[in-house]
């Protein structure tokens, strides 16, 4: 019996809707910069990356402020600033020498600001630099990457290796109420997972497959708070079976494996990898409208609205949901369009492909029109997100020189 | 190659040429702008495109051993895509002979294509010439299904006999195996007119080929208005880019020469004794400086990688790309735009090459890493070796 339905429950994790940033403090602090005021510059920062927060005069306290399970010092050290985020501890019957070579390959490189750092046994994140020269952007950049790098491998490492946690943020664990939704949700999304594998086999779409490992990934990331080894597996996994360079066959095969391990993990073991953290910074981008508009309109709505005229209607509605679960779980939205998405992803849960397909279809093109209203004007309020390197090859003519 | 080794076939003392591939006067050049191939007409001037040297005058070229010689740039004819550059010293490698005048190329005739591909060492490329008068945008070129790619620019397409009948100089990206190199008559009298003359640099006009040694804007010879082609662009080092500016200030502050450390543009490549030293612009925020410097060994991996994470490494960090243990450098783009910070900034990088250079002897030595694939063994110390 092929799987006619999704199920796409309300969240547990809880609205990751930042507080807005006052731009005009980082603009202040480039200003500040340019008139060779570095300290000023750096405390606008700090006023531009965490409104709300009190920041200590660095010159009498550390600055400390938790980020997931990362809790980041921000000190003055003379007339040096330092950034620093604690990773693992090095113990007796720990495999320290696959946990180094870990943080060499891993974490350490060229291209960052930041690098790790041993100190007897203690392996900290670090950034360390001149005050003078503490660029509004470079400090940006540091207290950005530097916890979130952190935040993604300190479970890892303690899984793997045997090392121990260091001076981590604690975490809200969920009430029994919460715990038996993300049961609920966690075990309905694999056993959809695993009836959808075999829809992937039996097409043999490419599109198919990308479509559910894109969801399979965006709709538990989105659903449940997911902390711990059980997320730093997920998405080991993910790296493999969601990266579209890699031989289909091998995709499958880490997601029928993937869905096996996750399908049998206990109650105990999913509450231990639940929890609600603390961001200071918001762990999510800004949600802009070209967002929507590439992931809702253009060429990807055509190809959506051929398949449901094909009538192709799982492969539509798999998309949307998948896109849905994406926008929602990886950027914070106005409150209007937060809530349009969620109303069509929880609106289309448990209905037949064509209904579900037709009702996401809908609520695409109103976030659409909302977004073009709400978003329009002001969107380039932060152009320095991660990950805008240039890696597009120039396209050449005719008659180029070899 | 067997084609090329056909030794009773070769006239005009051929025969008494270099057999083999590792000597024959190829070479590739580097500039801020690209890298390319150029040949020996002479021991001390190479033949290359016009668009693998402009618009800089001083160039690199690296010999086989790696090491890297200085070149200036003498004639360009940017109309015909050739260029002649002189070398510091004379080069004992194989000299090519352009084609004489009674040399007739048919289509169907074998060809063979020296150069350096996609930055691959010293490659040879066989095919047949598909057209030997192609006309192309106003011009004719020899057009050949020889493979050609970047990198490939100005270097020799031979005959069986081992003359030059052209010189590679592009190819169609929308098609495949169409190659084309500017025709042996054409090299042969932009050789000739620079062996006949006596300025130290100069430009052919594109309409009638007279030596222009100054920009103006009217060619001297015909009258043409030149102002399209851009003219002083040729007699005048580009102006850096900040970046540029900023690493090759740093560079010679650790006493190495940029001209011959430019790999391309926006990246920079060189030894500092036995250590290679890699630079470039990762995305728009950040500049690296990097050494791949050893191996691990199978012994000592915990010690060795305690080391390698030490903070006394700061402000350099070491990493492991695959197997290899590189030193990096990261700069960020602020500083390359606040000049008054540039002489600390060119202090570390200083550093940095100095240490890159200790630090492949200290892993081998003292935690018996093994040199890493690109590393100057030559230059290791002897005790190391």
């Amino acid at each position: 019996m092929p799987i006619t339905a999704l199920t796409c429950l309300p969240p547990v994790s809880r609205s990751s809707r930042p507080t807005a940033l006052d731009y005009d403090l980082l603009d202040s602090a480039l200003e500040l910069y340019a008139a060779d005021k570095p300290r000023e510059a750096a405390q606008r920062v700090f006023a531009h990356l965490f409104p709300g927060l009190a920041i200590p005069d660095l010159d009498k306290e550390a600055f400390t402020f938790p980020q997931g399970s990362s809790r980041v010092t921000v000190a003055l050290d003379g007339d040096e600033l330092t950034v620093r985020v604690p990773l693992v501890r090095l113990v007796p019957g720990s495999n320290a020498t696959a946990a180094l070579r870990y943080v060499l390959t891993k974490i350490s490189g060229s291209g960052q600001l930041h690098q790790p750092r041993l100190s007897g046994d203690e392996l900290h994140l670090e950034f360390r630099d001149k005050v003078a020269r503490l660029h509004p952007m470079k400090l940006m950049e540091t207290l950005r990457r530097a916890p979130t790098e952190a935040d993604q491998n300190d479970d890892w490492m303690t899984d793997q290796f045997g090392v121990e946690p260091l001076e981590r943020e604690s975490i809200a664990p969920l009430t029994a109420e919460e715990l038996d939704r993300a049961e609920k949700i966690w075990r309905a999304h694999w056993s959809e997972v695993e009836e959808l594998m075999k829809e992937a086999q039996r097409k043999r779409s490419m599109f198919f497959l990308n479509e559910l490992t894109s969801y399979t990934l965006q709709h538990i990331r989105w659903s449940l708070p997911l902390a711990g080894a059980l997320l730093a597996r997920l998405l080991a996994a993910g790296a493999t079976f969601n990266d579209s360079d890699v031989d289909p066959s091998r995709r499958e095969a880490a997601l029928s494996k993937c869905t096996k391990e996750m399908k049998a993990v206990s109650r105990e073991e999913l509450e231990k990898n639940l929890g609600h953290a603390v961001y200071s910074l918001s762990p999510v981008g800004e949600g802009r409208l070209e967002i929507l508009t590439s992931c809702l309109g253009g060429d990807y709505k055509e190809t959506l609205t051929k398949l449901r005229q094909s009538g192709r209607h799982m492969d539509a509605a798999l998309a949307l949901f998948g896109t849905f679960a994406y926008l929602l779980g990886r950027f914070a939205w106005p409150e209007a369009i937060e809530k349009l998405l969620l109303d069509g992803i929880t609106g289309a849960s448990g209905k037949p492909w064509r209904e579900a397909g037709s009702e996401l279809t809908t609520q695409a093109r109103l976030v659409l029109e909302l977004g073009q209203l709400e978003l329009a004007e002001g969107s380039g309020a932060d152009d320095d997100e991660e990950g805008t390197d240039d890696e597009e090859e120039a396209v050449e003519g005719e008659g180029e020189p070899s | 190659m067997s084609d090329m080794d056909t030794e009773d076939q070769t006239p005009d003392g051929a025969e008494d040429g270099p057999a083999e591939i590792e000597e024959l006067g190829v070479f590739q050049i580097f500039t801020g702008g690209g890298t390319g191939s150029g040949f020996l007409i002479d021991p001390t001037h190479l033949l290359t495109n016009c668009h693998v040297v402009a618009p800089y005058r001083s160039v690199a070229v690296e010999l086989r051993d790696k090491r890297r010689v200085k070149g200036t740039v003498r004639r360009i004819h940017p109309k015909r895509d050739l260029a002649i550059v002189e070398i510091e010293a004379p080069l004992d490698f194989g000299v090519f002979t352009i084609a004489p005048e009674q040399v007739v190329v048919r289509a169907k005739q074998s060809v063979n294509i020296l150069g350096f591909p996609v930055g691959l060492p010293l490659s040879l490329t066989e095919g047949v010439v598909s057209n030997p008068h192609q006309l192309l945008d106003g011009q004719h070129y020899l057009q050949t299904d020889a493979a050609i790619n970047p990198g490939n620019s100005g270097g020799p397409i031979l005959d069986d006999l081992r003359h030059v009948i052209a010189v590679t100089t592009c190819k169609l990206r929308s098609a495949d195996l169409v190659g084309f190199g500017i025709p042996g008559p054409d090299v042969r009298r932009f050789v000739s007119a620079f062996l006949e003359q006596s300025a130290s640099f100069g430009v052919e006009c594109p309409s009638c080929e007279t030596l222009l040694e100054t920009a103006n804007r009217y060619c001297d010879g015909c009258g043409s208005d030149l102002e399209d082609l851009e003219l002083e662009s040729y007699f005048e080092d580009p102006e850096p880019h900040p970046v540029v500016a900023f690493v090759e200030r740093a560079l010679q502050a650790a006493h190495v020469d940029p001209v011959l450390a430019r790999h391309g543009e926006q990246n920079w490549s060189f030894w500092s004794g036995s250590a290679p030293i890699k630079i470039w612009c990762c995305c728009s925020e950040h500049v690296c400086f990097s050494s791949p410097l050893a191996e691990p060994g199978k012994k000592g991996l915990s010690e060795l990688f305690r080391f390698l994470l030490a903070t006394a490494h700061r402000p350099f960090a070491f990493d492991l790309s695959g197997n290899v243990i590189r030193l990096n450098l990261t700069v960020h783009m602020s500083d390359v735009f606040a000049p008054n910070h540039h002489d600390e900034l060119g202090r570390a990088v200083a550093d940095f090459v100095e240490k890159a250079d200790a630090f492949d002897n200290l892993l081998i030595e003292r935690f018996g890493c093994q040199p890493a694939p690109e590393t100057q063994l030559t230059f290791l110390k002897e005790s190391q070796r």
